[in-house]
């Protein structure tokens, strides 16, 4: 009987593994932008250049999806090497201290609209980690030149930076930040 | 940016300076010599308050731990109160639980850059950063420890032959400064070599782009530099001088940990401002006008160089 019992845990594991379908971020289509008010005036715009992660993906369940997301604060782009400069340094980033932004998923809730769902997660940065809740859009499923599946998901959001314990410069650099988060994963083996 | 730079120079400079310069003058009478260290360290963390806010309790950022810093200084300054006596040797022996502080703090606040998911650092890299705070904090509490003990005996030999004088707090409170003002204004040329040598990493950190890390230590030039005018005009032995712990480990950690490792601070910049130190000692022994022109114009040269080459490089 306990053979019978272990044995259908077995299949029953199996059977919700296989329905979890792993993909990994592809670089070159993929995209962490942000944007942020200067001097009350215009909006300055910036991007990291370098991330990886992963999405486990459930389409039948998605609660047992989950989702990380690391972002190389080096990386940092915003067009001008100067101010690239600054926001590494102590003023803003800090990233010789803090080198990583990271995002873990928490829980994925679908909604009432198709392709949307409530992702919930802890998002570190600068050391300090808060949660974050947003609503993330499946924007497209296909098949890639190389015959793997991919998968795309797009979100946008809006973090206060003091919340991060980013306060210097807020004159120079509003305290809203808004994040603009694209990617495209490539479903693993 | 009018609020930042109304802020900057209303709390980060004039506050540290007329309260430490108040402290330092008219905390003499009470305090003896260790008047300056005090008047330093607190006008230093009310500018520090000023610009960056109360810093939390358990350091987390580098900036953060400059005023923690300072205190830590200010106790030691309390704890060598009587460090006019010390020889280089017991100065330098004191770099050990000194080295043992810094590594505690580089490892406290790096180790995730040895496990970072990108980058991470190599062996070459964890001995480089360590490597180039650890000589820079060196370099300044050794150039500190050739230069203060005998310019303070020389100028305590000098001031009067009255016994009780070997008594720093004694000495300030029963001499009358205005007979001895020539050998007190020979200390005061250390205190000013001092102010150039924070006014020069101040303006290579801003050069280098870290306008908040240059901030506080502007906050640190400001209280000394009110200490310097208190040395020149109103002079009294040791009472500038006892700062100097305070002075090693702010200015030290702001330029290695602040500068080099934050701020894109080139780390041979780090060096040659710690280097620059070197001019407390150069001279020390040459008439007074001479010892003013070689340690002002070293440093102030030193200086420039450095934060030329951290506007260039940046």
């Amino acid at each position: 009987m306990k053979k019978i019992v272990a044995t259908l845990f077995a299949f029953a594991f199996v059977g919700l593994a296989a329905a979890q379908t792993t993909y990994v971020f592809d670089q070159p289509h993929t995209s962490a932008n942000f944007r942020a008010f200067h001097l009350g005036t215009g909006y300055t715009y910036g991007r990291f250049d370098e991330y990886e992660g992963t999405l486990v993906y459930d389409e039948e369940n998605i609660a047992n999806s989950s989702f990380e997301f690391y972002i190389n604060v080096e990386s940092v782009n915003t067009n001008n090497e100067q101010r690239d400069g600054h926001l590494r340094s102590p003023d803003f980033f800090n990233a010789a201290q803090f080198p990583t932004i990271e995002f873990i998923s928490t829980s994925i809730n679908e909604t009432d609209e198709e392709n949307i769902f409530e992702v919930t997660g802890d998002l570190t940065i600068h050391g300090v980690t808060n949660e974050v809740t947003t609503m993330v859009e499946k924007t497209g499923e296909n098949t890639n030149p190389q015959g793997s599946p991919i998968i795309g998901f797009l979100t946008e959001f809006t973090i206060d930076r003091t919340d991060y314990d980013m306060t210097n410069l807020l004159q120079a650099a509003g305290p809203m930040i808004d994040i603009t988060f694209s990617f495209e994963g490539i479903a693993q083996d | 940016m009018d609020g930042f730079i109304i802020r900057s120079i209303g709390l980060g400079v004039l506050l540290p300076a007329v309260l430490a310069g108040v402290i330092a003058l008219f905390g003499r009478a009470k305090l003896g010599a260790w008047a300056g260290a005090i008047g330093v360290t607190v006008g230093f963390v009310a500018g520090y308050i000023g610009v960056q806010g109360m810093p939390p309790f358990v350091p987390r950022t580098v900036p953060e731990l400059l005023p923690a810093l300072a205190v830590v200084g200010l106790l030691w300054a309390y704890v060598e109160r009587f460090w006019l006596h010390s020889s280089t040797l017991t100065w330098l022996l004191r770099l050990v639980p000194l080295a043992l502080l810094e590594l505690f703090l580089y490892f406290r606040i790096f180790s995730g850059r040895i496990t970072a998911r990108f980058n991470p650092w190599t062996t070459g890299d964890i001995i480089l950063n360590l490597a180039v705070p650890a000589v820079t904090v060196a370099l300044l509490w050794v150039f500190l420890a050739l230069a203060l003990p005998p310019a303070a005996k020389a100028a305590a030999t000098d001031a009067s032959n009255d016994a009780e004088n070997d008594n720093p707090e004694n000495y300030t409170e029963n001499n009358n400064a205005e007979n001895n003002n020539a050998p007190k204004r020979s200390l005061a040329v250390l205190v000013t070599v001092l102010i150039v040598l924070c006014s020069g990493v101040a303006v290579s950190l801003v050069l280098a782009g870290s306008a908040i890390v240059a901030q506080i230590v502007g906050a640190l030039t400001a209280a000394l530099g009110a200490v310097m005018v208190l040395a020149w005009f109103a002079p009294a032995p040791y009472v500038s001088l006892t700062a100097a712990p305070v002075i090693a480990l702010v200015l030290g950690n702001a330029l290695s940990l602040g500068g080099f490792f934050a701020a894109t601070l080139p780390w041979y910049v780090a060096i040659l401002l710690a280097v620059t130190a070197l001019f407390l000692y150069v001279g020390h022994n040459r008439p007074f006008v001479m010892r003013l022109a070689v340690q002002l114009g070293g440093t102030a040269v030193l200086a420039a160089i450095s934060a030329f080459i951290a506007f260039r490089t940046h």
